[in-house]
């Protein structure tokens, strides 16, 4: 047995289990029988430190929807009581349109791949361009939305945009993306919901920058019905279009923000029903 | 993003708590932290060492919060074990029993000892952390994380409350002090 404090020892042991000794302090501790009698002794506590607890059933759910209310724009864009209150709403919604909005998200995945392969496939320019077919259902909004985004790009609100709210060059439509795998693993036991929603969804999609470039807010402003619900807060979306969920006209937008893509759904009345770390 | 880390950080929050109840919120807490520092997270350090490092300090924030309020009742761990057991057979309720026991000792061993010695062994431990990275989540030296580990370590093994893991007397080296 070594002649070191019993200080020492803990501490050389230690630093071996965790592979942050030296060379020589493992040898040391290999050369001793004593030594790694304790040492198999400490793994085991190791071990029982680092067994973990599982969360209790909904706890994570319902942290994660908490405290992405708490997502607030930065200092010079403090919360507003109505984000709050629109906060605590999509709280509710949340749980509300959970398997549809994964399904949906799943939707917008596959189809912004479309999209962009056909972009780097056609090799086109960097104008905004759009893919995808427009809402089959005349009755669900959109012909107001053409008309919010006629008026506005009429004001030259951008000059530099030209999105086009009307039925749009052949594109992601549902059949080509039904062709496509649904690999995110958080949406297992979607599939078929996917599925369904791909028979049943328009998916009017934008491509706001086929280079990757996000474009400027003014252009989204155009583009997008509900224009500043996140701009301020999230930034500009790569890639943002008009649906429907469960009946309900929505508009989304995939935004990169902080390195990660969430989908973020707003309803007609410019309502976040969801935001989705994708 | 924040649903993949969650169960991990409940659980560094759960070690730290030592009990269901304050994990819950503490773990809650550490989530929202992660949220509203978004905007500073600066991209210097990995994202997971920045979020575990935000989130395991606003878990220590909030569970000194707590204790710092009377007292609620008895602790969770007090009850538990006849909760969990009561829903199994009879032919595993020994097996979890036996599980739950181990981990009541481990809480009750835990909670003894200070702070600054249980968070650093959480973290490697449990997160996997190597020194380095324990040291820059809690603002230490890694020097002293060596130190504290293994202290935490040695205070572990010589628990009354892990008696029953605890090797023969003979076996040991250090007697209590």
């Amino acid at each position: 047995m070594t002649d070191l404090p019993p200080t020492d020892i803990d501490e050389l042991l230690s630093a071996v289990l965790d592979g942050e000794a030296t060379a020589a302090e493992v040898a040391r501790v290999e050369g001793d029988p004593e030594l790694v009698g304790r040492l198999e002794r400490l793994r085991s506590l190791a071990d029982l430190v680092g067994t973990a607890h599982e969360p209790p059933a909904g706890l994570a759910d319902d942290a994660v929807t908490a405290a992405l209310t708490h997502l607030t724009p930065s200092a010079e864009h403090p919360t507003s009581p109505r984000f709050d209150e629109l906060s605590a709403r999509r709280a509710r919604r949340v749980r509300r349109f959970a398997p549809l909005l994964a399904a949906a998200a799943a939707v917008v995945v596959v189809a912004a791949s479309v999209v962009a392969i056909q972009s780097l496939d056609s090799g086109e320019s960097q104008d905004l361009a759009t893919a995808g077919q427009a809402l089959d259902d005349e009755d669900t909004g959109a012909d107001a939305r053409s008309g919010d985004l006629d008026e506005t790009t009429d004001s030259g609100a951008a000059e530099t945009a030209e999105p086009s709210a009307s039925p749009a060059a052949p594109g992601a439509d549902a059949e080509n993306v039904s062709s496509f795998s649904i690999t995110a693993p958080d949406l297992d036991g979607f599939e078929d919901q996917v599925r369904d929603l791909l028979a049943e969804v328009s998916v009017s999609t934008t491509i706001a920058a086929p280079s990757g470039d996000t474009p400027a807010p003014e252009q989204v402003d155009a583009a997008l019905e509900c224009p500043t619900t996140n701009l301020e807060r999230l930034g500009s979306p790569i890639l943002f279009g008009q649906g429907d969920l469960d009946g309900v006209p929505v508009t989304y937008e995939v935004v990169l923000t902080q390195g990660d893509m969430v989908l973020v759904i707003t309803d007609g009345s410019c309502e976040v029903i969801a935001e989705i770390a994708l | 993003m924040l649903r993949r880390h969650f169960d991990l950080i409940y659980a560094v929050c759960r070690k730290l708590a030592g009990n269901d109840s304050d994990a819950a919120d503490a773990s809650q807490e550490a989530m929202i932290a992660i949220v509203k520092g978004l905007p500073r997270y600066d991209g210097r350090a990995a994202f997971t060492t920045w979020a575990y490092r935000v989130a395991t300090n606003a878990c220590l924030d909030e569970l000194r919060r707590r204790k710092r309020r009377p007292d609620q009742g008895l602790p969770e761990h007090e009850t538990a074990s006849l909760e969990v057991v009561s829903t199994m057979s009879a032919s595993t309720a020994r097996d979890v029993d036996e599980q739950v026991s181990d981990h009541l000792d481990l809480d009750v061993a835990l909670a003894e000892l200070p702070e600054e010695f249980r968070a650093p062994l959480v973290l490697r431990d449990l997160v996997g952390m190597d020194y380095a990275e324990i040291a820059e989540t809690l603002g230490i030296p890694p020097g002293t994380v060596r130190s504290r580990i293994a202290r935490a370590r040695g205070r572990l093994e010589r628990s009354s409350a892990l008696a029953g893991n605890r090797p023969p007397a003979s076996d040991r080296q250090n007697p209590e002090p």
